[in-house]
């Protein structure tokens, strides 16, 4: 049995159906990413696995107990890091660790003592009596990471903790994330950053429209679209893209796709097709504006499974 | 002992509000100072022994007004920590709702409790203001602080966000001091409008510390206790109808 069991999970507002019957286990130490773009239905995947929004239908387990229950058991299993920086502005981070320690049942030397482990974890020992709207973004997205973990929890929910912040604060806690992933915590983790998740993740789960479409390791996931690589060509125009993927249609061992001036060559190992391809543009009277390799990737993986890129999608 | 907890984290934020305490503590205060002169009273002087005594009228007026803008300020920032995330941080803790609703409504109602206090301790020292028995006047202010907790309840649950709140917060604070006459008890007024005042806790609030003034007793505002009291209940049954949870909702799913 799986440390997070999630079955046929739904979840619907009116008419809207946000999850739409997810399924899925965690492991325990695993890191666990849904991947997905602006309302996939993640945070609301985040919101019921925490108790906090109840299922339409469907249930989940953590640690075997049902999230229907919404016993203090349950939540004492489990931090959340939701996507906003969930801290009292005009406290100090010591302030903030403290409270929320004091709420999980922590005090006296030993709170004080993993309030103090917390900071120096997070980089933020030297500015532990500064209110937290003092801090800069990514300082408050670590002490909003310290805070859902006081507790210690053997899972933590983190929804899209590095939404905002610049390149080295997002590098200092995706590091931060692989430590907490190093030492054994369960984590399940969303984002829309592909890249994020395929360095994080033991397994990814692509979630589009409420529903899971597919789950695996990212070499699974590249292998579940067959491995194929992508060469895709811009073109001038319309017609160029019409004319170029005739000519192309009629070599073998090759898939095409057409987007307008954009034509994208599916193949196992497209590189060696590249000379065709030129060739082919020519004799098509098309002008090369661009060409792009991409390996199977998630981005791969999620335009099969989606039929669209995620990096066109806006945040969540 | 969890909602002790977040009242006690809850006034100490409020400690390090600036704007809140300057509206909840300082302006009454100065404002208090302030009348005393306009109303010609030296501070530390001889009270009138007969006469009308403006400041005596004003400044119970004064303290539900301020109360009232506390109401609004305790309510728009339930709504900013449920925007921030923080109502959900607390509600994914191994704590009950009850406990989060009654640790944030606790700080509340200490805090208009405290407000209250301190107007009338200012007025009493520097003017010689007759409040009444202090055990009495002391009972009054915390049911006025409770049934001001109440009107944190609903507006949290009819305005949602900080912003409507702030409005609604605002013309809820003008049109209770105007139909109620904190400020003018001379202006004439209708039986409609007489009767539209009874919804305000200034109304309630008014009758029983002029009763006070005038040397009644706890006797003589029992009707007032009993009218806070049931607004109260009336005002939390409807926030949890209106609003399911208004300590601990979800606004976004």
């Amino acid at each position: 049995m799986s440390f997070v069991e999630v079955l046929d999970l739904r979840k619907s507002f009116g008419s809207v159906v946000a999850v739409d019957g997810v399924s899925f286990g965690i492991e325990e130490g695993e890191l666990f990413s849904l991947l997905g773009p602006n309302g996939a239905g993640k945070s609301t995947c985040i919101g019921m696995l925490s108790a906090l929004v109840p299922p339409s239908a469907g249930d989940a387990r953590i640690g075997g107990i049902s999230v229907r229950e919404r016993s203090p058991a349950l939540r004492r299993l489990f931090g959340i890091v939701p996507q906003e920086i969930a801290l009292y502005e005009e406290l100090s981070g010591r302030d903030n660790l403290t409270f929320w320690g004091r709420l999980y049942g922590l005090s006296g030397r030993g709170l004080r003592s993993r309030v103090d482990t917390l900071l120096a974890r997070v980089g933020l020992s030297d500015r532990a009596r500064d209110p937290v709207k003092a801090l800069s973004g990514g300082m408050k997205r670590r002490l909003n990471i310290a805070a859902g973990i006081i507790h210690s929890p053997r899972l933590v929910f983190m929804d899209e903790p590095t939404v905002g912040i610049d390149p080295q604060s997002r590098r200092a806690v995706l590091d931060l994330i692989l430590d907490l992933r190093r030492e054994g915590m369960t984590i399940l983790y969303t984002t829309h950053y592909m890249a994020e998740a395929e360095e994080l993740s033991d397994r990814v789960g692509i979630i589009d429209h409420g529903k899971l479409l597919v789950v695996g390791t990212c070499r699974e996931l590249a292998q579940s679209v067959g491995g194929r690589e992508r060469l895709r060509v811009s073109l001038a125009g319309d017609e160029e893209g019409e004319r170029l993927s005739e000519k192309l249609r009629s070599l073998p061992g090759l898939s095409v796709e057409t987007d307008g001036s954009r034509v994208t060559v599916i193949a196992q190992k497209v590189r060696t097709l590249l000379p065709a391809v030129i060739q082919a543009a020519a004799e098509a009277r098309a002008s090369l504006h661009d060409i792009e390799i991409r390996e199977p990737n998630l981005e791969t993986v999620f335009l099969t499974y989606t039929g669209r890129e995620l990096a066109a999608q806006g945040a969540e | 002992m969890a909602a002790l907890v977040i009242a006690l984290q809850d006034i100490r934020r409020a400690l390090r509000d600036p704007l809140g305490i300057l509206m909840t503590l300082a302006v009454p205060f100065v404002l208090t100072v302030a009348l005393g002169f306009v109303s010609d009273r030296a501070p530390f002087g001889v009270p009138p022994v007969d006469g009308f005594d403006a400041l005596s009228y004003i400044a119970p007026g004064m303290a539900l007004f301020f109360m009232m803008i506390t109401v609004r300020q305790a309510a728009k920032t339930v709504a900013e920590d449920a925007d921030r995330g923080v109502r959900d941080r607390l509600r994914v803790a191994p704590i009950s709702q009850g406990s989060i609703a009654a640790g944030t409504m606790a700080s509340h109602v200490i805090v208009i409790f405290l407000q209250l206090c301190v107007l009338i301790a200012v007025s009493t020292v520097l003017y010689g203001l007759r409040w009444g028995p202090l055990g009495t006047v002391v009972l009054l202010c915390l049911m006025l602080a409770v049934t001001g907790g109440g009107w944190v309840g609903i507006l949290v649950a009819v305005g949602r966000t900080p912003q409507r709140i702030n409005s609604l917060g605002m013309a809820l604070t003008l049109v209770f001091a105007i139909v109620s006459r904190s400020f003018a008890a001379v202006i004439p007024t209708s039986p409609w409008m007489d009767g539209v005042a009874r919804i305000t806790p200034n109304y309630w609030g008014l009758h029983a510390f002029s009763a006070l003034a005038l040397g009644g007793g706890l006797s003589s505002i029992v009707q007032d206790i009993a009218a806070l009291a049931l607004m109260c209940a009336v005002l939390w049954v409807g926030a949890s109808l209106i609003g399911r949870r208004p300590f601990g909702r979800r606004r976004t799913a």
